[in-house]
């Protein structure tokens, strides 16, 4: 119940942001009887409908089950908590990557994202895993920039060398 | 049809068609065979790759994928009781207690050779029902697009999972992202903030590998690893001629399970194979077998879902209805090389379609081969650390996302996708719905709107158009039936 209030409040937020940058997109002369505001007006104002609706439902759920919504108060946040910090950390490794790959270069900056996760998904540090990332990370770049013709970001590496 | 034939080898001779679908059904299997690798996972992850490819060797490699992926799942399942898809959920039942009894080599044989059987049969009903379908589809103006659209949004009432305001929701977020862009009719640009990146709007392929692949990645960072898998059950068994007997009735209760589920948009390969399971044993001679290790009881669920692997195919190329995850991934494919689903893909593209059902041909007969000769490296590879694998295939989806379009902001759009997926999944926010909002958004609106502009803004044109009228009526019976059931369901469970 609290996860569906929770998730009721998180739609809601989507449909009056959705709905206010709606309804600044510009008018064109070219424009219909919709317009290019019309569907997502809609869609905004369906979703804030729905969000209200399971919000709604969850909260007279909440007042009356007390029992299930105590139990659920104990062990889900918990749990949900728990996933999304521990995928925050992935995903801040992705976006890490995003950051420093145009300045270390594709392969250096692969081979620490082969590292950063293992370490992350509770690898110990060692020459294995060290080998491991280095090798993971030649192969991909050996793969995509060799065999496959991509132009990865080289980074700062082609400066360095005067190339 | 000899002609289609002779022109199907042909390309298997001139294209690298064959070698397409080997290298999709060995993929899908090693995807197929790690726990939490969905076969849409599996396909997710190779889309980037299909864009060098020629179409329909990139149409065929996805298709193949899912093919293997359906029976790789079935390899966790039987040897440490964890289904590696959804859909071999039903495989656990008797294929962990013929491991138990030191009959996993048979049961894996089972799993392959019914897989296989399936194939086949869902491919043969791919061929006879996808045309008939899509050449209804060449009267098609832009009401009857419209209600096409609506048609396939209608699917959401069967896909909702527990609750199908929940569905809606996710349904209405897609159809949100599909509206960033340029607009369809005025041409001026919405919700792009400035970045030119995204005036041509976020490209569905993106939005499924995010919330697909990504969103998995990141929510197995926090489960526990899997078990790991015996050296001695490497051998597959397959079965002699007094058991593949034993074995027809199962088959043919799960072909015909999965040609139904399969064609039905939203019922999917987990629901086939629950329901042959459960049809198998209500028919079966041995009854008492099931649970315990009866071979039927794996015949049934498998032959139920490598047939819908072909025939979630029909609603797809027919109409471009993606009925599954794994058919919404498809049709990604489909449109990064500019296939549009429909009569005019039989009109203007039957090369393609010839290729495709040559390269699924080749994929099942391949199933048979790399399904044995591949089965040491999936035992190997799920045997791996979770934390390297997880590494990997992080690194396969950084670097197969820049490929696209060369550009770390669509890296970063996949990266939020994936945030955005996981929120959803935590939400119990149900991700496909949301996949076909994205899919099919630019179709239900710019339609609408040239609709609207051909009538004079008169919304009876959408009755007096009898291929849109019938449309709607069938999306509102697709509705009324979906909803129907669920308050059935539930009026039994309380009963």
């Amino acid at each position: 119940m609290l996860k569906d209030l929770i998730g009721a409040t998180f739609l809601l937020l989507i449909a009056l942001s959705y709905y206010y940058l709606a309804t600044g997109i510009n008018q064109s002369a070219l424009a219909d009887e919709i317009g290019a505001a019309g569907l997502p007006v809609v869609y905004a104002t369906l979703l804030a409908g729905i969000g209200f609706v399971l919000g709604a439902k969850a909260l007279i759920a909440w007042r009356f089950t007390p029992s299930n919504g105590k139990h659920r108060a104990h062990g889900g946040p918990q749990r949900r908590r728990r996933t999304l910090l521990r995928a925050s950390g992935m995903l801040a490794i992705g976006i890490a990557y995003v950051v420093a790959v145009n300045f270390v270069g594709y392969l250096m900056a692969l081979t620490a994202v082969i590292a950063l996760v293992a370490l992350y998904q509770g690898e110990r540090m060692g020459w294995r895993l060290g080998g491991i990332a280095i090798g993971g990370g030649v192969a991909f770049w050996i793969l995509f920039d060799r065999v496959l013709g991509i132009d990865m970001p080289s980074g700062f590496w082609p400066a360095l060398y005067g190339g | 049809m000899m002609g289609a034939i002779l022109q199907g080898l042909h390309m298997l001779v001139t294209t690298p068609l064959a070698l397409a679908a080997v290298a999709g059904v060995a993929w899908g299997i090693l995807g197929g065979a790690l726990p939490g690798i969905s076969p849409s996972i599996s396909m997710a992850l190779l889309l980037p790759f299909t864009y060098g490819l020629e179409p329909t060797s990139a149409i065929v490699l996805l298709a193949s994928t899912y093919i293997g992926a359906e029976y790789g799942g079935s390899i966790p399942a039987i040897l440490i009781n964890t289904p590696g898809t959804n859909a071999a959920a039903a495989t656990v039942l008797d294929g962990y207690p013929m491991k138990l009894q030191g009959r996993s080599g048979e049961a894996l044989g089972i799993s392959l050779y019914s897989g296989v059987v399936g194939g086949f049969v869902g491919l043969l009903m791919l061929v006879l029902l996808t045309r008939p379908l899509a050449s209804l589809a060449l009267v098609f103006t832009p009401m009857s697009y419209f209600a096409l659209g609506v048609l396939g949004l209608s699917v959401i009432a069967s896909l909702a999972g527990a609750s199908i305001l929940k569905g809606l929701a996710a349904g209405l977020l897609g159809l949100m992202v599909a509206t960033v862009g340029t607009d369809p009719i005025s041409g001026v640009s919405r919700f792009s903030f400035g970045q030119p990146e995204l005036l041509d709007g976020i490209a569905p392929i993106l939005v499924m590998v995010g919330l697909f692949a990504v969103s998995e990645l990141l929510l197995q960072s926090s489960q526990p690893a899997w078990d790991k898998v015996a050296q001695e059950s490497t051998t597959i068994r397959f079965p002699g001629a007094p058991l593949r007997r034993r074995l027809l009735k199962p088959q043919l209760i799960g072909s015909v399970i999965g040609t139904f589920e399969g064609v039905i948009p939203g019922a999917g390969g987990t629901i086939a194979s629950f329901l042959s399971y459960n049809e198998a044993h209500r028919w079966s001679n041995a009854r008492e077998e099931f649970g315990r290790g009866s071979p039927e009881g794996i015949a049934a669920p498998e032959t139920a879902n490598n047939t819908v692997a072909a025939t979630a195919l029909v609603p797809l190329l027919s109409f471009g209805i993606p009925g599954s995850n794994s058919a919404a991934i498809l049709l990604g494919g489909l449109m990064v090389h500019g296939l549009l689903p429909g009569p005019r893909l039989f009109e203007e593209n039957a090369d393609a379609v010839i290729g495709l059902y040559t390269g699924l041909f080749v994929a099942n007969l391949s199933l048979l081969f790399i399904g044995s000769a591949i089965l040491p490296a999936c035992l190997w590879l799920v045997n791996r650390s979770k934390g390297i694998l997880m590494a990997f295939i992080y690194a396969l989806v950084l670097s197969g996302v820049y490929t696209i379009n060369y550009s770390l902001f669509d890296v970063g759009l996949v990266l939020a996708a994936g945030a955005a997926g996981l929120v959803m999944r935590v939400l119990e926010l149900p991700l496909l719905p949301a996949v076909l909002g994205v899919v099919l958004g630019f179709m239900v609106e710019s339609n609408y709107r040239r609709s609207l502009l051909l009538s004079g803004g008169e919304h009876s044109i959408f009755i007096e158009d009898r291929v849109s009228a019938g449309l709607l009526v069938v999306a509102a019976l697709f509705i009324i039936g979906s909803v129907g059931s669920r308050i059935w369901t539930g009026l039994r469970v309380k009963a």
